[in-house]
């Protein structure tokens, strides 16, 4: 039997659906990767190892977020996300090291190519 | 961002341990306010509106913002729901998405450790690690006493998430006051911090690589084996990253 959102007409099911589909699989690998840290000297190889994927695996996150998201952004043509995302790291590493000026301009740039192109966002 | 405040470093040093760890939580409490912190805040927002437009009610909104603390992870439940998947579908979509935490908690844990920390400690502070909460940490904690570490990271990262669940509910409220334009905008700000602020978190070479590695596997691996994507860009480009930098370490 296949066991869906709407299975059950209770206030709680939603509640319980959320923990079983969406929080345990999350921290079910928090709770590993504190099983398997207590089994490691902090100098250990596997430590660095574990940093290396963990940051290739960030990594990998930021890129789909910009290249194949969800939400509103899917609506804008990727090679807009594409320049907010270059203004902002040509600022920020070429230019003047401020975080939140960098991250402003990316994400104002993004607004103002939407309105100058006239992009359809529905 | 805020620097060590001269006045109370030697009061709180000279306290027994209790009251210097409420003073590190303090600590980390003051960078609520931090740039990491703000572009979070906004990230929120957007998934709040989110939200909202999906037709998931405020309270299971931010019921799901702190049992998971993990935007990744709500948005592909919010998605599974939305498309009628069953509940196993939608658990397995979110453990592929979500391996990354493993790696992330068993690399900040030695960074919280000090001397010897409960375990249920760990575990507390583990469900608040994210990627913001992981790359803060990773960066500040290490030039920290070691009994200061877990609670200036419990500090920021605890009480990150507690407001960020108010934000949620704000981001639910104002969803049809905000142009698809800005809700847009608000969703890039997550990837543009991230990319800006990850190579100052990366100290070792293996490090770096593997962000150059996940930053073009990412994307590539996305477009050829959707489903197993992820895991292998943190397998594929980990691995050659690390190999990399053992090899500089033996050899150079």
């Amino acid at each position: 039997m296949t066991i869906l959102f709407d299975s059950f007409d209770v206030s709680w099911w939603p509640y319980l659906f959320v923990l079983l589909g969406a929080s345990l699989p999350t921290n079910m690998w928090r709770w590993l990767g504190v099983g398997f840290a207590g089994r490691l000297r902090d100098d250990s190889e596997w430590i660095l190892l574990a940093r290396a994927i963990a940051n290739a695996l960030v990594a990998g996150v930021i890129t789909r977020l910009i290249l194949f998201p969800t939400g509103a952004l899917t609506f804008i043509p990727v090679w807009m996300r594409l320049v907010a995302v270059a203004v902002a790291v040509v600022f920020y590493f070429g230019l003047m090291r401020n975080l939140f000026i960098g991250v402003l301009l990316g994400s104002l740039t993004l607004v103002g190519l939407t309105f100058l192109f006239g992009v359809p966002m529905t | 961002m805020i620097s060590n405040n001269m006045t109370d470093a030697p009061s709180a040093a000279a306290d027994e341990e209790g009251r210097s760890g409420w003073y590190w939580y303090r600590r980390g409490m003051r960078n609520l306010l931090s740039t990491p912190a703000i572009v979070l805040y906004f990230s929120y927002l957007g998934f709040g509106s989110f939200t909202y437009e999906s037709g998931v009610d405020v309270y299971l909104s931010m019921f799901m913002t702190i049992v998971t603390w993990a935007i990744p992870s709500n948005v592909i439940l919010i998605g599974g729901i939305l498309s009628g998947s069953s509940l196993l579908a939608i658990f397995v979509a979110v453990a592929l998405a979500s391996v990354r935490m493993m790696p992330m908690v068993v690399s900040i844990v030695p960074e919280l450790r000090g001397e010897g920390i409960a375990t249920w400690k760990l575990i507390v502070l583990a469900h608040f690690t994210a990627i913001t909460s992981w790359v803060f940490g990773m960066k500040e904690l290490p030039v920290l006493p070691p009994h200061g570490r877990a609670p200036f990271f419990g500090g920021f990262a605890v009480s990150l998430a507690v407001l960020s669940v108010g934000i949620v509910a704000l981001g639910h409220g104002v969803a049809g006051a905000v142009p698809p334009e800005i809700a847009a905008a608000l969703f890039l700000m997550t990837p543009l911090y991230f990319i800006l602020t990850l190579p100052s978190a990366a100290r070792l070479l293996s490090d770096k690589l593997a962000l150059v590695f996940g930053f073009i596997l990412g994307p590539l691996f996305a477009l050829v084996v959707p489903e197993m994507g992820l895991v292998l860009t943190g397998l594929v480009g980990g691995l050659g990253a690390y190999g990399i930098g053992y090899y500089w370490r033996k050899h150079a």
